[in-house]
């Protein structure tokens, strides 16, 4: 019965595995083949680019070099009809390094071809790839009012890429306003965001604006980038100690933030017990060693933290924060070892010194 | 009667090859489609990505310290040292351990970095051999440098010194002979900061063969495929292991290694289970598993990431003699982890880790060779009692080929598709070919170092082997 049942199963076994052979014998050629064709393929439109990049940059560069923007249509006349992305890269690459005043010579270069309404097209295509690039491009060589019902409609998608690139241009060129839309923004902001907004703000905004708004947005990754816009624009913390305390009950992320920007603004932390209750060990430690490096860190403010601690560990490792990286703080150090009092202080800073001599 | 009954084994036995062989076209089937489309995902997401709002927002960017543990590596040290210090990032420093080496390793980082001896404490939070001295460098240009100068004690006790020192958020751990590109960083970074910052404990990214390659000033000026035969199939098999194997298992969140050569991990993760094991022989994954299964045990939401970009290049061993020494320690440093986390098979408690990760690495990793050996033996035994049926032996036997070398080619094709590595079509053909050739010479090697490394294992065999390098 079983060795039947074998016979038969082998027969359909080995149909199958002819019909499966034939498969592979097929794919192993056809997968080779196409990375032949792609690779041959792929050097041969790089090849076509680069002729084209140098032809379209010697016309480009040349108007930009002589700075007379009047003659921007006589470029229509040299370069006859252009493949779109090639000319749009070229843009696009350079306008990275050129600031707001000289955005407007890439602008009108872009009008010339109504680049504008060809990104369009590629956005409204709806196929990711196209879309993001043409988005991106956007940011760099600018829009007009005819394409801002398409960004707004996508400064609420789903796509984390396309509602930041779609916000961005509204930001730039558009109604979106910093102070007031992004306080009620309903999207969590990763840092990756973040940062990619601060290099907006530093490099394509003619001002800055105030990041305190922020700091009262029930969106806590708004509180995050408002804390960290704050500190990296060098703004000026105005809050009440109140609310002080109460960010710094928040979350593990906006307490550590907060205790970054109050140093930066040379202020002490209010409430300092808080300071050790949502961030974890390792964090607490690595914090301290930055902040010690501060040109600014005294041994006083480091010893402050100290004496609002209870954690032997961390109450070790501010002591050899001091004796490591504050200004003077060696000294300081063997001073307190110095004194035969009974204080927890003392005694840490003779077995802190005896550490050192190796002993 | 007796004789249906040693037929009716024969086919059971048959049955059960037949069975593992399907599982395992079935099962890497699946990782190339799930490779293919992550790839295509991660490419159109990343299509003219620019990475300079990275470095312009370098005071909010997560700290990083590069450490790279360094043994008798005075022929290479420098120039691999100047790469690492010329990485595209903004907040970060390198510490470079040196693990006792006993030629001028630590005397040539003195001279050239123009090292100065500190007199820092070292808050030994994972316990490690003692620390002879920490030195930084006096000249501001490579302020960002530590070398620290310990005693020997393995490259797992030297990265856990690295950590020790280390006060940034982040640690990226190297292999100091081999050559980052130099917007690893950034593209590492990247990966942590595109999630909830605090859910990703550790991304790994693709290595890359860099013998063959031509290099200038410690970093590479040519990309190019080996023409010795046994290196060329260590590409391909490198392209078949990251651009398949570890993409799959990254992205249904299986993943229990970070290659040792280059990987980040948040410090408080690695922390918070002591460090690396410094026992085992295979410490990359041993850490990233145990890293998993505490965090599953104490259920803290975690993430271990892997990007497909090519960021290292490391150069594999030439000589047979050497490639064996490392296979056979591979082998060893996976059953380790194997063992010492044996609860996590096909345990639903560690989720996709337990149920994909681990069962993966048992079955089709350890157990693929000890499989084929016995595939072997029972063909012999067959073929000794006349037993063998040829036609469907040959038919199984080029259906198995031409599986094994599509996938190779799909290693080729997605490399060649999604990271231009090598310009040269002539490279891509050079690839094509040794895909074609593995099974006959390289992959019985394999095999046979596989089951060498599981007999060393059983014999309590513990050495890690020496391989000569030829340096950049």
């Amino acid at each position: 019965m079983i060795t039947h049942f074998f016979i038969s199963f082998d027969a359909v076994l080995l149909h199958l595995i002819r019909i499966a052979v034939i498969l592979f014998i097929l794919s192993a050629i056809a997968v080779p083949a196409t990375t032949l064709f792609l690779s041959w393929r792929r050097h041969q439109s790089e090849f076509r680019r680069k002729v084209l990049r140098l032809e379209y940059k010697d016309v480009i560069f040349g108007l930009l070099h002589h700075g007379d923007m009047t003659e921007v249509g006589n470029i229509k006349k040299k370069l006859g009809n252009i493949e779109k992305w090639t000319f749009v890269e070229i843009l696009n690459d350079l306008s990275r390094y050129f600031m707001y005043k000289d955005q407007e010579k890439i602008r009108q270069i872009a009008a010339v071809y109504d680049l504008e309404s060809y990104m369009l097209k590629n956005i409204r295509w709806g196929q990711f790839v196209y879309r993001t690039r043409a988005l991106k491009v956007f940011v760099n060589i600018g829009c007009t009012q005819k394409s801002y019902p398409t960004l707004l409609k996508l400064s609420e998608s789903k796509n984390a890429v396309t509602r930041l690139y779609a916000t961005q241009n509204l930001i730039l060129y558009g109604s979106f306003d910093i102070k007031k839309d992004f306080v009620n923004y309903k999207y969590y902001l990763s840092l990756w965001e973040q940062m990619s907004y601060f290099y907006l703000f530093k490099y394509k905004l003619k001002e800055v604006p105030n990041f305190s708004t922020f700091l009262y947005s029930p969106n806590t990754s708004i509180m995050l980038f408002g804390l960290r816009m704050t500190r990296l624009f060098h703004q000026p913390l105005d809050i009440s100690s109140e609310y002080e305390e109460e960010l710094m009950n928040k979350n593990a992320q906006i307490q550590m933030e907060l205790c970054r920007l109050l140093a930066v603004n040379n202020k002490s932390i209010t409430d300092k017990k808080a300071l050790f209750t949502k961030i974890g060990l390792y964090s607490i430690e690595d914090m301290l060693s930055n902040y010690s490096r501060l040109d600014y860190m005294t041994t006083d403010s480091m010893l402050d933290i100290y004496n609002h601690t209870d954690n032997v560990s961390i109450k070790k490792h501010i002591l050899i924060c001091i004796y490591d990286y504050v200004a003077g703080g060696k000294s300081d150090i063997q001073y307190f070892a110095s004194q035969y009092e009974n204080g927890d202080l003392n005694e840490m800073c003779r077995n802190l010194i005896q550490e050192k001599n190796g002993k | 009667m007796e004789s249906n009954l040693y037929i009716g084994v024969w086919q059971i036995i048959s049955m059960l090859f037949l069975t593992y062989s399907m599982a395992i076209v079935v099962i890497y089937t699946g990782m190339a489609l799930v490779s293919i489309f992550h790839l295509f995902h991660y490419k159109t997401r990343n299509v003219d990505f620019n990475y300079d709002f990275l470095l312009a927002a370098g005071e909010v960017a997560p700290s990083v310290s590069v450490i790279a543990s360094a043994y008798n590596e005075s022929a290479t040290i420098i120039p691999c040292v100047r790469a690492l210090l010329n990485l595209r990032y903004a907040n970060f420093d390198v510490i470079v351990v040196n693990d006792g080496s006993t030629d001028d390793t630590l005397e040539k980082l003195q001279k050239e970095f123009q090292l100065e001896k500190q007199s820092d404490i070292i808050n030994y939070k994972i316990k490690t051999k003692k620390v002879r001295g920490i030195y930084r460098s006096e000249n501001i240009i490579f302020r960002n440098l530590i070398v620290v100068d310990k005693e020997n004690g393995g490259k797992a006790d030297a990265m856990n010194c690295g950590i020790n020192i280390s006060y940034k958020f982040y640690v990226v751990c190297v292999d100091v002979d081999s050559i980052l590109e130099r917007d690893s960083l950034l593209k590492l970074v990247k990966a942590i900061v595109e999630n909830k910052d605090e859910h990703v404990i550790g991304v790994g990214a693709s290595v890359h063969v860099a013998n063959g390659c031509k290099f200038e000033n410690g970093s590479i000026r040519e990309y190019a495929v080996p023409k010795k035969y046994f290196v060329g199939m260590q590409v391909v098999e490198y392209l078949r292991a990251f651009l398949i194997g570890r993409i799959s298992l990254g992205q249904t969140k299986s993943l229990l290694i970070i290659s040792g050569a280059l990987g980040i991990f948040k410090k408080e993760a690695i922390l918070k289970i002591g460090g690396y094991l410094t026992s085992t022989l295979g410490e990359d994954m041993e850490l990233v598993t145990r890293i998993q299964e505490y965090h599953h045990d104490k259920k803290i939401p975690h993430l271990v990431l892997y990007i497909p970009d090519p960021l290292l290049w490391t150069e594999v061993p030439e000589t047979l003699q050497s490639l064996g020494r490392q296979r056979t320690r591979w082998t060893r440093g996976l059953i380790d982890t194997l063992k010492l986390h044996k609860k996590m098979f096909l345990n639903p408690k560690y989720r996709s880790t337990g149920l994909l990760g681990y069962s993966y690495f048992f079955l089709f990793e350890w157990m693929a060779a000890i499989v084929e050996m016995f595939g072997y033996i029972c063909f012999i035994i067959a073929f000794c009692l006349g037993a063998t049926v040829w036609k469907t032996f040959f038919l199984l036997f080029v259906f198995m080929y031409l599986f094994g070398t599509t996938f190779s080619f799909l290693g080729v094709f997605i490399n060649e598709t999604n990271f231009h590595v090598y310009n040269k079509t002539k490279d891509v053909m050079r690839l094509i070919f040794y895909a074609l050739f593995e099974a006959f010479i390289y992959h019985p090697c394999i095999v046979f170092w596989s089951l060498k490394g599981n007999y060393m294992y059983l014999r309590g065999v513990k050495s890690w082997g020496e391989m000569k390098r030829k340096g950049f």
